[in-house]
C-alpha cells in the first residue's frame, strides 16, 4: 500500500504505509479515515518532509518504542544514553540548526517519537559542558535580561556555580590537594563498631 | 538570525524535553541564557526538580516505585527531605527491637534486618508520607544455620550464608553455602536459577558477602590465603576468583570488598592500600583487571589494619549502587526516594593504627568520585595518598555517615540522659558554602594524627538538635532517611488495678526498642485538599488519591470535601495529594501552581466525625461504605503506634492514628 503525503507547499510525495506509520499523527488518520486521500500535513514544509521520510524508511522495521518516562531510571538511563546515537542517525541528523528544529517541530507534530528524541538529544549534547555565553553563541540568543535581571541572576548563577566548581575541581583531584579535616569531640560517647570480618 | 527565531518557534514542551536530558546544573545555567529559556524552566515541575536533585547531591528513585509519583510530589517530598535533615526534624517510630548482635545487621533500602543463627529479623522502615508502615517479620525455619546474610530489597533478595564443618579439624574448616531465598518469606527465588551455591572456605571466621544488582561477592579463606569470589547469583555462575593474598598476621578475617559499581570492585590490599579491581562480567571465568590502588598515608605502617565497612545506607553500596536495569517489579519492596548521587557519596574506610599509643582508629571518608575517576592519573598503577586524598575526610570514629552527611551525638549521662545530635553536611557541591575548612596539604600520618589530637575549629554544623529519651541509647545506626537507636532499659508505662480497684500507673523497665527516626516527613501541615489552586488562573486542578497524614498524637479524620476541617478537632493533618496525571507540567497556563498551597491546622487531639449532608452534626467515628482499609497494622509497634488508615475513593479519606 502506498500512501499519499501532501506537504505544506503543496509537494506530493508517496511511500509505503509501513514508513508513513512510523508517524503516530498519520497512523490514527489511516486508522480512523482509511488510505483514500492524499494526506495534507499543513505544517510540514517539502525539504522537511522529505527529511523525515529519509528517516522513516531507514528505520521502519525498528520496533515502535515506549514513551520515555521522565523519571528516576529511565531518566538516568536517558541522560547516560544521550552520547549514545548511531552512526547513521549522526550523520541523518548532522545538518544546519534551522534545519534541525524545523525536523525536531516536524517530529513532534507527526509524533514520531524517536526522531523527537534523537533530535532533542543532538541539541542537549550542543548544550552540554557549554558555558551561558557559548550557548547564546551557538544558538544566536540575544541576552534579553535587563541589568537588573542580570545582576540579580549572577548573584544567582555564581553561587550556583561555586558549587558546582567545587564539586568538579574536588573530582579532578590534584596533587597537594588539602585534606579536610573534622575535630575530634570531648569526651563522646565511643560509638559500638562493626566486627572485623 | 533564522537560526534563533527557529530555536524560539519550538513549543515549550520541546524545549522541555531537551533540558530535560541535561544534568540538573546545566540546566540551571541554560535558565541564564534568555528570559524565554528562563520561563521554560521555571515553569516546569520536573525541571526544578532535577536542578534540586542535582544541587542536593541525590539522584531519583521514586521512580521505580510500582506507581510512580508525580513530579509535583517529588520535587515536594524532596524539599521537605531536605529541611527534614537541616533541621533534624524527624518523627519518630518505636519498635521492639529484635536480638541485635553488634555489628550483625544489614540496613538497606529503608530495610533493616539483623539475625541470629535461626532467625532473620527483618522491619521495614516507616515512610508515611509514601504510606509505608513499619512492619516487622521474622523469616524463621531455615534448614541450616545462619552464619551472615545480605539483603537487597529492590530484587527480593536475601542471601543466607551458611558454614557446615568438614575434615578432620572439626571447628576449623568449613564449606560454605550461600542460599538465595526471597526477603518477603525465606522461600527459594524465583529468579536464581540455583537456589544454593557452594564454596569452601578453610577458616573460623565468617565469610563476608556483598550484593551488587547480579553480582555476589563473596570473600573467603582459602588455605591462608584470602579469596574473593564473584557469582553471578541469577544464573548460578561464578563469573571471576581473585586470590587477595595470605592472611596476615595479625588476623585479619576476610578481605574487606565492596562493589563500587556493576562492574568494578575495591578491595583491601594488605593493610596499606585499597586496590581497584574491574570485573568482566561478559566472560565468566576471565580474572578481574587490577585497575589501580590507592596508598594509605603510610603504607610501610606493618602494624596497621584497614578494613572497609558499612555503618549504615549511606556506605557505597547502598547509595548510588542499586542497579535499576535488575529491579523487578515484583519485589514488594519500595525503593527508596532520593537515593545519593555518585558524586555524594563515600566510602567508609577504618584503619586501625597500633605504633601509636593507644592504638586509634582512624576513619576516612573517600569520596567514591575520587576511586572513580582512574584516567586523571595516568598509567600509574600506585596512587600515592597525597594525589588522591582531596576531599577525604577523617574522622576519629565518633561520627556516622548517614545519607552524605556526617553525624555525631552525644550524651551527658549514660542512662537516662540528654542527647544531642549534630549534623555536617558533607554534600560536595554545597560544602564550600558551609564552611568546611579544608586543611593543608598532609602527608605525614604523625602530623595527620597531631591534627586529629589537637582538633580543628570544626566546620559549621549544619543542624543540631538535643532530645531526652529516657532510655540508654546504646547503638546508632545510620541510614539514607533514617536514623535508628538502639535502645535498651526503655521505660514502659504500665497500669495496675490494685485490690480497691485504683488505677496505678508505673514504669516498667523491661524492654529493648529500637527509636527509629524518620528524616523524611515532616507532619503538621495540609495540601489543600480539594485541589490545586492556580494562582494565576483561579482555576483549580483536582486531585486524585490524596493520601492523609497523620500526627501520630491525634486523631481523626476528614472529609475533604468540606472546607471545614479546623473545626474538627484534630492536631494536625496532612494531606499528601497526587494529582492524577501530569497537567502541570504541560500546561503552561499552570506554571504558578507549582507552589502547592499549604495550610497549617494546629487543633487540640481529639477524635473527630466527618460531617456530610446526612450527618449535619459530628457525631461519632464512621467508616462509610466500601471503605478499603490498608492491611495490617504492624504487631511489632502497635503497642506504641498505631495507624489505620482508610481510603474511599474518591470521596472521603480518614485516617485515624492512636498512640498508647
Amino acid at each position: 500500500m502506498i500512501v499519499s503525503l501532501v506537504s505544506s507547499d503543496g509537494k506530493l510525495y508517496q511511500v509505503d504505509e509501513a514508513v508513513a506509520r512510523r508517524s503516530g499523527v498519520i497512523y490514527t488518520v489511516l486508522e480512523d479515515i482509511g488510505n483514500q486521500k492524499p494526506i495534507p500535513l499543513l505544517n510540514v514544509p517539502s525539504h522537511v518532509l522529505k527529511q523525515v521520510i529519509e528517516y522513516c524508511e531507514y528505520h521502519r522495521t525498528d520496533p515502535l518504542p515506549q514513551d520515555a518516562e521522565w523519571s528516576g531510571p529511565a531518566r538516568a538511563e536517558l541522560v547516560r544514553r544521550k552520547a549514545v546515537v548511531s552512526d547513521w542517525d549522526k550523520k541523518f541528523i548532522d545538518c544546519d540548526q534551522t534545519l534541525l528544529f524545523e525536523i525536531i517541530q516536524a517530529a513532534s507534530y507527526l509524533d514520531i517519537k524517536p526522531l523527537l528524541d534523537l533530535g532533542c538529544k543532538t541539541v542537549a549534547n550542543m548544550m552540554t559542558g557549554k558555558s551561558v555565553e557559548d550557548i547564546r553563541a551557538l544558538f544566536h540568543i540575544e541576552n534579553d535580561f535587563t541589568p537588573e535581571e542580570e545582576t540579580a541572576m549572577q548573584v544567582e548563577r555564581s553561587e550556583f556555580e561555586s558549587l558546582y566548581n567545587i564539586m568538579i575541581k574536588s573530582m579532578a583531584g590534584g596533587v597537594n590537594a588539602p585534606v579536610t579535616s573534622l575535630p575530634i569531640p570531648g569526651k563522646a560517647r565511643r560509638r559500638l563498631r562493626a566486627p572485623h570480618y | 538570525m533564522s537560526a534563533s527565531l527557529s530555536l524560539f518557534t519550538l513549543p515549550l514542551e520541546i524545549l522541555t524535553r531537551i533540558f530535560g536530558l541535561l544534568e540538573g546544573h546545566q540546566i540551571a545555567k541554560c535558565g541564564a541564557v534568555c528570559s524565554y529559556f528562563k520561563h521554560v524552566i521555571e515553569s516546569s515541575i520536573v525541571l526544578q526538580y532535577f536542578i534540586k536533585l542535582d544541587m542536593f547531591g541525590y539522584t531519583d528513585g521514586s521512580g521505580s516505585l510500582r506507581a510512580p509519583a508525580v513530579p509535583a510530589t517529588c520535587l515536594n517530598r524532596l524539599e521537605r527531605h531536605i529541611d527534614a535533615w537541616n533541621t533534624l526534624d524527624w518523627v519518630e517510630s518505636h519498635v521492639d527491637a529484635p536480638p541485635l548482635r553488634e555489628g550483625f545487621h544489614v540496613l538497606c533500602q529503608g530495610i533493616f534486618a539483623t539475625f541470629d543463627h535461626e532467625r532473620v529479623y527483618c522491619i521495614q522502615l516507616p515512610h508515611l508520607t509514601r504510606g509505608i508502615l513499619c512492619q516487622g517479620w521474622t523469616l524463621k525455619d531455615f534448614s541450616f544455620p545462619v552464619d551472615q546474610i545480605e539483603i537487597d530489597p529492590s530484587n527480593n533478595l536475601l542471601v543466607v550464608v551458611s558454614r557446615m564443618a568438614v575434615g578432620l579439624d572439626r571447628g576449623r574448616d568449613y564449606e560454605v553455602t550461600l542460599h538465595l531465598l526471597t526477603l518477603s518469606d525465606n522461600s527459594p527465588h524465583p529468579r536464581a536459577a540455583s537456589h544454593t551455591l557452594f564454596s569452601v572456605h578453610i577458616g573460623s571466621v565468617y565469610p563476608m558477602v556483598r550484593v551488587m544488582g547480579r553480582l555476589l561477592g563473596v570473600s573467603l579463606h582459602f588455605h591462608h590465603e584470602l579469596r574473593l569470589e564473584i557469582w553471578d547469583w541469577m544464573t548460578g555462575q561464578k563469573i571471576t576468583m581473585l586470590d587477595v593474598g595470605d592472611v596476615p598476621a595479625w588476623g585479619l578475617n576476610c578481605c574487606p570488598f565492596e562493589f563500587l559499581d556493576a562492574t568494578s570492585v575495591v578491595v583491601v590490599q594488605g593493610q596499606g592500600a585499597l586496590g581497584v579491581y574491574e570485573i568482566c562480567t561478559e566472560t565468566p571465568g576471565a580474572p578481574p583487571v587490577y585497575t589501580a590502588s590507592f596508598c594509605m598515608p603510610r603504607p610501610d605502617l606493618a602494624e596497621g589494619a584497614l578494613s572497609l565497612w558499612r555503618p549504615g545506607e549511606s556506605c557505597v553500596r547502598f547509595s548510588h549502587g542499586i542497579d535499576y536495569r535488575n529491579l523487578s517489579e515484583r519485589s514488594p519492596f519500595p525503593s527508596p526516594s532520593f537515593p545519593l548521587a555518585e558524586n555524594n557519596s563515600y566510602l567508609t574506610v577504618n584503619w586501625r593504627v597500633d605504633d601509636f599509643l593507644p592504638a586509634e582508629d582512624v576513619e576516612f571518608l573517600v569520596p567514591l568520585s575520587s576511586l572513580h575517576r582512574m584516567p586523571m592519573y595516568g598509567d600509574a598503577l600506585e596512587i600515592p595518598w597525597e594525589v588522591w586524598s582531596k576531599d577525604v575526610y577523617f574522622h576519629d570514629g565518633h561520627y556516622q555517615m548517614s545519607g552524605g552527611r556526617l553525624i555525631r551525638w552525644t550524651s551527658d549521662r549514660e542512662y537516662f540522659a540528654n542527647f544531642n545530635m549534630t549534623l555536617f553536611d558533607l554534600n560536595r557541591s554545597r560544602a564550600g558554602r558551609l564552611g568546611v575548612t579544608s586543611a593543608d596539604s598532609c602527608t605525614d600520618y604523625t602530623q595527620l594524627y597531631s591534627e586529629i589530637e589537637m582538633g580543628r575549629p570544626p566546620p559549621a554544623p549544619l543542624a543540631s538538635r538535643s532530645f531526652k529519651w529516657r532510655a540508654r541509647l546504646d547503638y546508632q545506626i545510620c541510614g539514607d532517611e533514617h536514623v535508628i537507636f538502639w535502645a535498651s532499659h526503655y521505660p514502659v508505662t504500665r497500669v495496675r488495678v490494685d485490690a480497691d480497684g485504683n488505677e496505678q500507673v508505673y514504669e516498667d523497665q523491661v524492654d529493648d526498642k529500637l527509636i527509629i527516626l524518620s528524616m523524611l516527613e515532616s507532619l503538621g501541615f495540609m495540601i489543600l485538599p480539594w485541589g490545586m489552586e492556580s494562582t494565576s488562573t483561579g482555576e483549580i486542578h483536582p486531585i486524585y488519591h490524596p493520601k492523609i497524614m497523620i500526627n501520630a498524637e491525634g486523631g481523626g479524620c476528614n472529609n475533604y470535601e468540606d472546607d471545614r476541617p479546623m473545626k474538627n478537632n484534630i492536631s494536625s493533618i496532612a494531606f499528601v495529594a497526587e494529582t492524577g496525571d501530569d497537567h502541570l507540567t504541560s500546561n503552561p497556563r499552570t506554571k504558578s501552581t507549582q507552589k502547592i498551597h499549604v495550610k497549617q491546622y494546629n487543633i487540640p487531639p481529639t477524635i473527630f466525625i466527618p460531617t456530610n449532608a446526612e450527618n449535619p452534626e459530628p457525631r461519632g467515628f464512621q467508616l462509610p461504605h466500601k471503605a478499603w482499609v490498608r492491611p495490617e497494622v504492624d504487631t511489632t509497634a502497635a503497642q506504641f503506634l498505631t495507624f489505620l488508615l482508610i481510603e474511599v475513593p474518591p470521596g472521603l479519606v480518614i485516617i485515624r492514628g492512636v498512640k498508647y
